[in-house]
């Protein structure tokens, strides 16, 4: 609490504000239910105060994500605002009194209130040490409380962080007993497992106690005896505590990790500094034993992970080596990068690991079969290290292993134990707090289902999925899928970590698998439904960060994909991510998602009922851009507009379908669809060239097209080239009102075209393209 | 004048270091050996007067190291005192099983130790000192 307002006293408030706020506390410590007593406890405090609005942000402690918690009892996440009140008080733990002073624009969180605060109070709900949230209350006009005012919103806090303690123990309770209700069936087997480690941890434990009973008794009995070396007594029982106290932190350690209870805290760091640092950490222990650490490092790449935990891995190798290694030897360190992951291996020259050892030496308590050289005493660390070593590897995704070193022929010397872990990790911290906002939204459900059916019509896919990271497990899990054999998809979570997915999740860079079979990368037997074997596989990304995967297989003519679907489907997934962005930052706004939706079938539509935009068009519309030599990113553009420009056609559904000519309305109907289709797709597009090549498509060069009658090079030349290439497809397809013309015969309609309603240059390189392609020489 | 000689045989090597100290202030002479094979070599190169023998040891253990010496004519009437972490019941059980004299459980008292020393020894040698 402020120093302010210590040595006032509630005693000092008016009778009826005391009695609001008696009356607030009792409710919450009546009633079990949290809305109910946040009711009262609101509408108390308002009252009592003279404030116009107060909310109730809780904090879900493992995924650090906010939630605005309604009287209803409707939870809907909330992402505080950049330099706003609420991550001020996070930061400094403290409540924060903004009695207007600042201004009426001052951070207030907005999106919280319907009219912006001009005063606001938030204070911190703590209970015990932990954090479950703030409480928010808001003034009309600039406010300063005093003390005792002060004191009252503090214990309202405090009495909501009862509750919310309280139902954050309930909630574990049920967890728990869901958890207890699975886990007896493993139980037995586990028993006798956890009863097989108790008996070897109490063994672990009467090892550094029978020293210390026999050097403490010793001692003892030799107060008087000048020879006896007390000194050196005393301190092997100073080691033999630090040993015990070691070993009890380590199964506190192993415990939690094996327990799923810890969880990574990744940042990003060089593997070269990473490598300096773990060896300056151990070369004085090393030292002692006379054993040189050499370290090698093959590259400075970056790499994510939790820092401390993995220079525990590594300490707790190296710590092995130099114990095993003979006087003078030395310790050889290697860092390297390997595909996507990076490795280390810890090389000793002490004596053999026993062949058959290799695999057991990452059991709890394993005890060496290895020689220790010399008399030393033999439990530097305890003999859970690599079991610990191992559990972080693991909780990384990454693999331990063991081998024998290559010596020469037949003779073994040494041990060498390897870590290897993904550069990148799924789930950063960050990642998963976005996924925890999009978790439970039916809204989002919807526009996922919506989503993989319009990558699936866009790209004329078989299977599509929409692979999503799990904000509590960190893993990822299937979100919405279309062609999929739903019984198939059962349990494929654990397998999706391990798959393409978690791979392009991890990497985050989108991959093209021609043929799942020979792909150096994948190679693994293709399942029978993916009988088309060539994949697409985009990571999806929010504010920057990969929360999923878009996986593409099975293109219906049964060709591999190109990298011009990747390109597409690049394009695509950048608006999903986008929409997505936007569906978070406004929570309460159905609109946002509403319109994501109607845009995303739209999509779907166009292909499905009006094919339009097809694969050939988008490629030649690439393949023209890129003969024009634009820059790969405008060749994106080009192909990904190619393939949506007509989508405004959606709307126009009943006018355009009647053979022979337009009446008046039609006409204006059709005319009006550039721009119909760029209120579609509103709310997917950020890009404003977009909207221009979009808007421009139906413009000629002549100046006599719509709807703004642009001339020549005042028209983009991204709708030039959508021009041309609309133009061959409409000439050269079969339409309701008009038979197909022949290639030679559209080829020369173009020509004449060309300086009326074609550029000259675009026709040129769009000939070049089709001729290149072998499309003109069935005519010629 | 040592009183006898006694091989102490166990993998942590503080426990050898006080053991080695606790029996050589009692006047006996000490051997030490951190694994079984290390003692079985020792025992029948030094004929030592007395085992103390650690049960939970790398490669050969307690056990295993007990039951050679009992199957060796050189050995065999060495008494040994079983040293273990383990208190059950069925480990002492074992213990004699293969032919140990005594059994004391870590953590353990070393002034209890060597009076139980004391005790085989002094009874070892009275029966010696009657066939005589």
């Amino acid at each position: 609490m402020d120093a302010k307002h210590r040595g006032a006293s509630l005693l000092e408030l008016p009778g009826e504000a005391l009695a609001l706020l008696a009356e607030a506390v009792l409710a919450m410590r009546t009633t079990g239910d949290l809305g109910v007593s946040w009711g009262i406890a609101s509408s108390n405090a308002m009252r009592a105060l003279d404030a116009a609005d107060a909310r109730l942000l809780r904090l879900d402690r493992r995924s650090g994500a906010l939630f605005r918690y309604e009287e209803s009892g409707v939870e809907t996440p909330y992402l505080a605002e950049h330099g706003g009140p609420v991550e001020w008080v996070m930061r400094h733990d403290r409540a924060m009194f903004d009695d207007g002073a600042a201004g009426p624009h001052a951070a207030r969180e907005t999106l919280l209130w319907q009219r912006p605060p001009q005063a606001l109070v938030t204070v911190p709900l703590e209970a015990g040490n932990t954090h479950y949230g703030f409480l928010l209350i808001a003034f009309d006009a600039p406010r300063s409380l005093s003390a005792p005012e002060r004191l009252l919103v503090q214990a309202l806090a405090d009495a909501l962080a009862l509750a919310l303690e309280r139902i954050d123990l309930m909630h574990a309770l049920d967890t728990e007993r869901a958890r207890v209700g699975a886990a007896e069936r493993k139980l037995s087997s586990a028993q006798d497992a956890a009863s097989g480690l108790m008996s070897i941890l109490a063994h672990e434990m009467r090892s550094p106690l029978s020293s210390i009973k026999a050097y403490a008794e010793t001692v003892s009995n030799n107060l008087d005896n000048e020879h006896a070396p007390r000194r050196r007594f005393l301190e092997v029982i100073d080691e033999e505590c630090d040993r015990l106290s070691g070993l009890v932190t380590d199964v506190q350690d192993l415990s939690r990790i094996e327990g799923g209870e810890t969880t990574l805290r990744l940042t990003a760091v060089s593997l070269a500094e990473l490598g300096r640092t773990v060896c300056v950490e151990h070369s004085d222990t090393a030292g002692k034993r006379d054993v040189t650490i050499a370290l090698e490092c093959e590259s400075d790449a970056r790499i994510d992970v939790d820092t401390a935990l993995v220079r525990r891995v590594l300490g707790n190798l190296i710590q092995n080596a130099v114990q095993f290694s003979p006087e003078g030897g030395t310790v050889r360190v290697r860092f390297a990068l390997r595909g996507e992951e990076w490795t280390c291996s810890i090389t000793d020259e002490g004596p053999p690991l026993p062949a058959e050892d290799l695999a057991l030496v990452f059991e709890g308590f394993y005890r060496a079969r290895r020689q220790l050289p010399g008399g030393q005493p033999s439990h530097e660390g305890t003999r859970l290290g690599l079991a610990i070593a191992r559990s972080i590897t693991q909780l990384h995704g990454g693999r331990m292993w063991a081998e024998q070193p290559h010596v020469s022929e037949g003779s073994v010397q040494g041990a060498r134990f390897c870590v290897a872990m993904p550069m990148h990790q799924v789930a950063s911290t960050r990642a998963r707090r976005i996924a925890r906002q999009t978790a439970g939204r039916a809204d989002l459900a919807e526009l996922f289902d919506a989503i993989v059916e319009m990558v699936a019509a866009t790209l004329d896919a078989g299977i599509v999925s929409l692979v999503l990271v799990d904000p509590d497990r960190g893993d990822l899990f299937l979100a919405a899928s279309v062609g999929l054999d739903p019984m198939s998809v059962e349990g494929r979570r654990t397998t999706l970590r391990s798959g393409v997915a978690g791979a392009v999740a991890a990497w985050g860079r989108p991959v093209l698998v021609e043929n799942i079979e020979t792909d150096r990368r994948f190679r693994r037997l293709n399942h029978p439904q993916y009988h088309t074997k060539s994949l697409l596989c985009m990571p999806l990304r929010v504010e920057g960060e990969v929360i999923g995967v878009v996986n593409v297989n099975n293109k219906l003519n049964g060709e591999a994909f190109e990298e011009d679907d990747l390109a597409l489907l690049a394009m695509l997934t950048e608006r999903v991510g986008s929409a997505i962005e936007r569906a978070c930052a406004y929570p309460d706004s159905r609109r946002v998602v509403e319109d994501a939706l109607e845009a995303v079938r739209c999509m779907t539509k166009l292909k499905r009922d009006f094919s339009l935009g097809g694969r050939r068009q988008m490629k030649r519309a690439r393949a023209v851009a890129r003969e024009l030599g634009m820059s790969p990113a405008d060749v994106d553009v080009i192909g990904y507009v190619a393939s949506i420009h007509d989508v405004g056609m959606v709307r126009l559904e009943a006018e355009t379908a009647h053979p022979g000519g337009l009446d008046e309305k039609q006409r204006s109907a059709v005319t009006a669809h550039p721009e119909v289709s760029i209120e579609i797709l509103r709310p997917l597009e950020y890009l404003g060239v977009v909207r221009d090549y979009i808007l421009g498509h139906h413009e000629r060069w002549d100046g006599t097209g719509y709807p703004r009658g642009l001339t020549g090079d005042s028209i983009p030349l991204g709708s030039r080239i959508l021009a041309v290439v609309d133009a061959w497809e409409s000439m050269t397809t079969p339409r309701p009102f008009r038979a197909p013309r022949d290639v030679a015969e559209a080829a020369a309609e173009l020509r004449r075209e060309c300086g009326r309603q074609f550029d000259y240059e675009v026709v040129e390189a769009f000939l070049k393209v089709l001729e290149r392609e072998g499309e003109l020489r069935e005519a010629a | 004048m040592a009183k006898g000689k006694i091989l102490v045989v166990d993998d942590e090597i503080y426990i050898v270091h006080i053991l080695d100290f606790s029996l050589g202030m009692e006047g006996y002479e000490v051997l030490t050996a951190l694994d079984g094979e290390q003692a079985f070599e020792k025992a029948r190169a030094e004929k030592p007067d007395l085992i103390v023998l650690d049960i939970m040891m790398p490669k050969l253990d307690g056990y295993e190291t007990c039951k050679l010496f009992k199957a060796d004519e050189s050995t065999k009437h060495i008494p040994v005192i079983l040293l273990s972490a383990k208190g059950r019941n069925v480990d002492q059980k074992v213990g004699f099983e293969v032919g140990a004299d005594d059994y004391i459980t870590k953590p353990f008292s070393p002034r209890k130790l060597v009076e139980r020393i004391n005790a085989i020894l002094g009874q070892g040698s009275a029966q010696q000192r009657m066939q005589a």
